[in-house]
């Protein structure tokens, strides 16, 4: 195909993916939407096959391009005008029933040519808790209203059963139904553009060209990964404290690396299905370790079907955490795949060590409350969520308050939170010591703590990494763990656990939450000690963690006493080197 | 004679256009070579120029665009700071939104960037609730504590930041004049005046950047000032602001971030200026130079943005909404994978484009314009820059036609189409995010390189005309001469309507008015010179973001309901749909007061139809092979009432305009030429 219009048709659709994206964030109801952005467009091939994206919430990917294909499979009478709707975890493939997705296939001259699919997060779907994914949920009838795939619209005319249906089955039916038919509109919409597009360039030259753009990351893909020494790398392997139901048991995710020739092949493997939400569909976890490839080896190529080619996943038996059997409650599934990505990427560092950065904390998660507002005597509902730190990089430092590849939310402004609800945020800020000690340093997690001004709150926790935490890459020291605490009255504060469901807080309480580190790089007694002096004098690191960890020791006016750390550090080394 | 100068600080050039008002007609456009490096040198060049040649009482006003405020950011060169926060709050800035927006893909995405070090960041006892309430009185011992560790890390400027200091500015003030006591040269930025606006991590960074920019700034604004006044005692000397209007030096001194923007802005306000005399309401204006293309959407009033970013750094300052892409003369093209790309890097002034023949051998799109015949092969500047297009065809040759296994012209053109597709692309975002269609709007083309490629795209947006304005590569200096003073106060205080007085809130956008007015009257404004602007930030209970809405007078629940209603609309306009059951609140109130500057009186000229003749042809292509003669006409024979078609070049001093087959051009009686498809033209 001529160069140029490769290049044309390929930005012109990436445009359109883009112009769906504005639109959804224009004419969306939900918060969700205008603020999280916790939605993504992505273009079809007629075969199913992903051409490009929108807004990318890597989360979404892999689901939307199932559920693209089992609308292919199941309705092989789709007409001109249909649009499919489906949340379905386990009849096509979805994160979680909140998340809905609509399908709309392209025609041109009544011949499919490609599909539009998008998913956005809703506000409220029924289920037990309102915002419907209840922490100790386990089936999936208690996570939400579920549709397997189904028409919407029908030759351009809406479903109105379906219609009522789902608004009988939300707490927000105004909102929820305004994103969903948002995500129609929009789909309908992008029809337009494409069919302008195929009409000016001739439908099979767009084809050709999309077709052309998937092989060309292949093809680079594959080149990158033949560079790298075949082999087997790994198990990495890392826990889950507990599903939020036994709060006793932690549960174990474990990755495999196989190279061989121009092909990677993860070995994923778990223990058992949990009884809690926090069980993870393959359909999911595939896409975000594709994902996690391209940003390896490729990362100023678009993200399309040419990247699944190379990358293969295989999983343990059904029945397991990362291959759940139906109808296993899967509400919690971020906090899998944060740890999934954690052990895939210790695995992909063994493999090319200066390309990856250690793992992070794998820690962000939320926190909500709702109550009565003293002053407006109104329900409210609070709902934040917080971050831990990135892994150290090959040569340099962690970010702090980042999460990697899964999690991308705004955390909120403390001068909004306490103008909308009744709390006063006590303070805010980057916890000392927490990230991963190494020659390059983990990034730092967050704290915040907040008081109760309303009467009686009522708090839920879905968070993780209490128990367990980054070890970090080549020598590093373990990450500080993320914990929880409650402080009633006089009293001493108490301890939570990771996964809180309705505790009641009550006037004057304080609730603080702080989240673990991301992992180091190397050894901390190989960090230089100019860094640790500088890390101490901005307040990163403490001076005991700087002796403990790093071996430097300072004198009181924070000069570096060479002579007790040339002994400290000395005093190390040989452990690390046997 | 009584003279207006505009006077552009560009990275490359700085275009100078001096107005008679008198006469009513430009009397001087000239362009300079900017100095970045020592730039209150150019200007004294130029004063003295214009002091020589009209007489150093001629000069009335002196309108200044500069870049100084963005250079500082751009290229890192601010001055040491500090930081004094609430107590609990000392990472407010370091942390961010914990968001990695673009990054999202990048496994190594940046910490957001960071003006200054930890360790100069100190907390301050002190604590407001968010009606300003005063919940923990301010610890005058740790401010002193602090600018004491402050003056010994050896800053040079601080900035204050405290929570909701928008509601109630008694700490922060109560701070500056401790900092004054103990350190009165320190440079100090507070962020009630930065921006009196919620959500602290923003209004934290836009007060550390005032501070990091804020000396150097603000000296070069007085040695501007100083300059202008001693070798023109009579004149008033302005800076342009990022919102659209002038201020003078002192009325800069506490805020200087508000030029941040100072340079793209008065193209826009010229733009709408000549929106206004043609009577065309919806415009975008197209202003690409040699590294960047701006862009604006003028759906009537400019629009107007109070959050964006310099060099990954948030600024939360009011500006007029401009979109820049990295597409203009400079931008180079390159074959990856395959592909062809072209930008965002640019070769810049140097070395430039390979035709420039001052050693850049990559080539641009310049190049591929002169290879396309475009461009004129031997000279551009009326001969100022001397042109090779033998090196034009061998960087366009070498590094990409022998790729792509294409001819040079085949190359050029797709050189031309790659960029133009960028550019259409962002066009249509703009638009389209803003609620707009493109088709409705007329394009103003400007800049150097904005005429010569406009052509390219209008059809794919489906625009139906272009308007160029005469000496198109110095109009940001003339949308200088429009513009009015401009004076802003804005604040948070969410006020729920319902719930409202009318003349509550009457009192408080006229107290505002006061303040703002006040700062224009020590400016020597008389008072039949002016007016005031309202506006509203407002929402739906629960969002988390502001629509802005005018205001009129607030005197009765009627005009209350009027102003629910505005809002609604503007809902529905922005974001398609509206919620009339919604409580809907006031976030937001800002006032600007206008202190209005007589526009320049421009006569229209009566036009008579008529063809001229051109100077010259020359041979171009307008297509991936079709070899052409074409007629190239200079722009400055052309008079009211000329008629064009294309194809056609017409050539003028500071820029060169294109007109492909099938449009055609028509000089105006303001000597604007007007572009449009030969089937719109009746």
């Amino acid at each position: 195909m001529n160069p140029i219009d490769l290049e044309v048709i390929y930005q012109s659709t990436l445009q359109i993916a883009r112009e769906l994206t504005l639109n959804m964030l224009r004419t969306g109801y939900s918060t969700i939407i205008k603020e999280s952005q916790d939605f993504t467009f992505a273009i079809f091939d007629a075969k199913g096959r992903m051409v490009a994206q929108g807004i990318p919430q890597p989360l979404h990917i892999g689901p939307v391009a199932a559920q693209v294909n089992e609308v292919r499979r199941r309705f092989p009478d789709a007409a001109p005008g249909d649009a499919f709707i489906v949340n379905h975890p386990y009849q096509a493939c979805q994160n979680h029933s909140t998340d809905v997705t609509i399908v709309t296939p392209m025609f041109i001259d009544d011949r499919v040519v490609g599909y539009i699919g998008n998913t956005a997060h809703k506000p409220d779907l029924g289920g037990k808790v309102p915002g419907t994914n209840s922490g100790d949920a386990t089936d999936i009838f208690q996570e939400g209203l579920l549709i397997p795939p189904m028409r919407i619209l029908r030759r351009g005319e809406l479903v109105a059963d379906l219609e009522a249906v789902i608004c009988a089955n939300t707490r927000t039916p105004e909102v929820t139904w305004g994103d969903i038919n948002a995500q129609i509109n929009t789909n309908s919409y992008g029809m337009t553009r494409f069919a302008d597009l195929f009409g000016k360039y001739g439908t099979d030259k767009v084809l050709a060209c999309w077709q052309e753009w998937m092989d060309i990351c292949e093809r680079e893909l594959r080149k990158e990964i033949a560079k790298v020494p075949d082999g087997l790398y790994g198990p990495e392997t890392d826990y889950l404290d507990d599903d939020g139901v036994d709060l006793e048991k932690s549960h174990r995710i474990s990755a495999t690396l196989e190279v061989k020739g121009d092909v990677l092949r993860f070995i994923l493997d778990s223990d058992a299905q949990a009884r809690g939400p926090i069980n993870l569909r393959p359909c999911v976890s595939r896409n975000f370790i594709q994902c996690l490839v391209k940003m390896v080896f490729i990362p100023n190529l678009p993200v399309n079907d040419g990247l699944s080619r190379p990358v293969q996943v295989s999983y343990p038996p059904e029945g397991s955490l990362l291959n759940p059997r139906f109808p296993a409650p899967v509400n919690m599934y971020v906090r899998p795949s944060q740890v999934t990505t954690s052990v895939a990427i210790r695995a992909l560092a063994r493999a090319v060590p200066g390309r990856v950065p250690a793992p992070g904390s794998a820690a962000g998660g939320s926190i909500s409350s709702a109550g009565r507002h003293p002053q407006s005597g109104r329900w409210y509902s609070q709902y934040e969520i917080l971050s831990g730190g990135t892994g150290a990089r090959p040569d340099s430092d962690g970010v702090s308050a980042m999460d990697e590849l899964v999690v991308n939310v705004m955390n909120t402004p403390v001068e909004a939170v306490e103008t909308e609800f009744p709390v006063r945020v006590e303070s805010y800020g980057l916890a000392q010591d927490s990230g991963g000690p190494g020659t390059y340093r983990g990034g730092l997690g967050v704290r915040r703590q907040w008081r109760i001004l309303g009467d009686e709150s009522v708090i839920n926790l879905r968070t993780d990494r209490f128990k367990f935490s980054s070890p970090g890459i080549f020598g590093a020291k373990p990450a500080h763990a993320s914990a929880a605490s409650l402080q009633s009255g006089a009293a001493p504060p108490r301890p939570l656990t990771s996964k809180v469901a309705g505790l009641r807080l009550k006037k004057d309480d304080v609730l603080s939450m702080e989240f673990a580190g991301g992992g180091g790089w190397g050894d901390p007694k190989d960090r230089a000690v100019e860094r640790v002096r500088e890390d101490v004098e901005r307040g990163y690191v403490s001076r005991d963690a700087a002796r403990e960890d790093y071996g430097v020791a300072f004198a009181d006016d924070l000069s570096v006493d060479a002579c007790a750390t040339a002994q400290l550090r000395a005093a190390a080394k040989p452990k690390a080197a046997s | 004679m009584r003279l207006r100068v505009g006077i552009d600080v560009g990275g490359t050039f700085t275009d100078v256009t001096a107005f008679d008002e008198d006469a009513g007609a430009l009397v001087a456009v000239r362009k300079y070579v900017s100095n970045p490096a020592q730039p209150a040198a150019v200007m004294e060049q130029i004063t003295r120029d214009l002091a020589t040649d009209f007489g150093a009482d001629s000069v009335a006003l002196i309108l200044h665009g500069s870049t100084a405020a963005l250079n500082t950011m751009l290229e890192g060169k601010g001055v040491k700071v500090g930081l004094i926060t609430t107590s609990g709050f000392r990472d407010v800035y370091e942390i961010g939104r914990q968001w990695r927006g673009d990054e999202v893909f990048n496994i190594f995405a940046p910490a957001p960037k960071m003006l200054l070090t930890r360790d100069r960041i100190h907390e301050v006892r002190e604590r407001l609730d968010p009606r300003g309430h005063v919940i923990e009185k301010i610890d005058e011992e740790d401010v002193a504590a602090a600018i004491r560790r402050l003056v010994a890390q050896g800053v040079e400027a601080v900035a204050v930041c405290f929570l909701f200091a928008y509601a109630n500015p008694a700490h922060e003030q109560a701070a500056a004049k401790i900092i004054h006591e103990i350190a009165p040269n320190l440079f100090v930025s507070l962020s009630h005046e930065v921006n009196p606006e919620w959500r602290e991590y923003e209004r934290t960074a836009s007060s550390v950047a005032n501070a990091y920019i804020g000396p150097p700034v603000s000296r070069y604004l007085h040695e501007l000032e100083a300059l202008s006044l001693r070798r023109f005692p009579g004149a008033r000397a302005l800076m342009m602001k990022s919102d659209g209007g002038a201020a003078s030096a002192r009325m800069l001194d506490r805020t200087p971030i508000e030029t941040v923007m100072s340079g793209p802005v008065a193209g826009v306000i010229g733009g709408r200026y000549l929106g206004d005399i043609k009577g065309i309401e919806n415009v975008i204006t197209f202003d690409t130079g040699g590294t960047s293309s701006d862009m604006a959407v003028l759906p009537g009033q400019p629009l107007f943005r109070s959050e964006f970013s310099v060099a990954r750094h948030p600024l939360r300052t009011r500006t007029v909404d401009i979109e820049t892409i990295g597409a203009g003369g400079g931008s180079i093209a390159s074959v990856d994978h395959g592909v062809l790309k072209v930008g965002p890097q640019s070769a810049g002034a140097n070395p430039g484009p390979a035709c420039y023949d001052r050693g850049g051998s990559e080539p641009t799109l310049t190049d591929a314009l002169v290879v396309l015949g475009h461009l004129s092969p031997t000279a551009l500047l009326e001969g100022a820059m001397p042109i090779s297009r033998a090196k034009a065809h061998e960087a366009v040759n070498t590094r990409v036609a022998q790729q792509l296994e294409f001819t040079p012209v085949e190359a050029a053109w797709g050189i031309l189409t790659v960029l133009a597709t960028n550019v259409t692309m962002a066009m249509r975002t703009i638009t389209i995010e803003r609620g707009y269609d493109p088709r409705e709007f007329t394009l103003i083309a400007f800049g150097g390189m904005g005429p010569t490629i406009a052509g390219r795209f209008i059809g794919e947006l489906g625009i139906g005309r272009i308007l160029v304005p005469r000496d198109p590569g110095t109009f940001s200096a003339f949308g200088m001469l429009v513009t009015d003073v401009h004076q802003t106060r804005s604040f948070t205080r969410i006020t729920r309507l319902d719930a409202a007085k009318p003349e509550e809130l009457e009192l408080t956008f006229a107290s505002m008015e006061q303040a703002a007015l006040a700062e224009l009257l020590q400016e020597q404004f008389p008072r039949e010179r002016l007016s005031t602007l309202r506006s509203a930030g407002m929402r739906y209970r629960g969002q988390s973001y502001e629509v802005s809405v005018p205001v009129a007078a607030l005197q009765s629940d009627a005009d209350l309901a009027a102003l629910a209603e505005r809002f609604h609309d503007a809902h529905q306009r922005r974001y398609g749909h509206m919620a009339q059951s919604e409580a809907v609140e006031i976030v937001n109130f800002q006032v600007t007061a206008v202190g209005s500057i007589p526009k320049p009186q421009v006569h229209e000229l009566a036009a008579r139809e008529q063809r001229p003749a051109p100077h010259e042809t020359r041979t171009a292509y307008f297509g991936p092979s079709e070899e052409t003669r074409v007629p190239v006409f200079s722009r400055t024979a052309l008079k009211p009432g000329a008629v064009i078609d294309g194809p056609a070049i017409i050539d003028e001093k500071t820029s060169t305009i294109v007109l492909y087959p099938g449009q055609r051009a028509v000089v105006d009686g303001y000597l604007n030429i007007e572009i449009a498809p030969v089937s719109a033209v009746p």
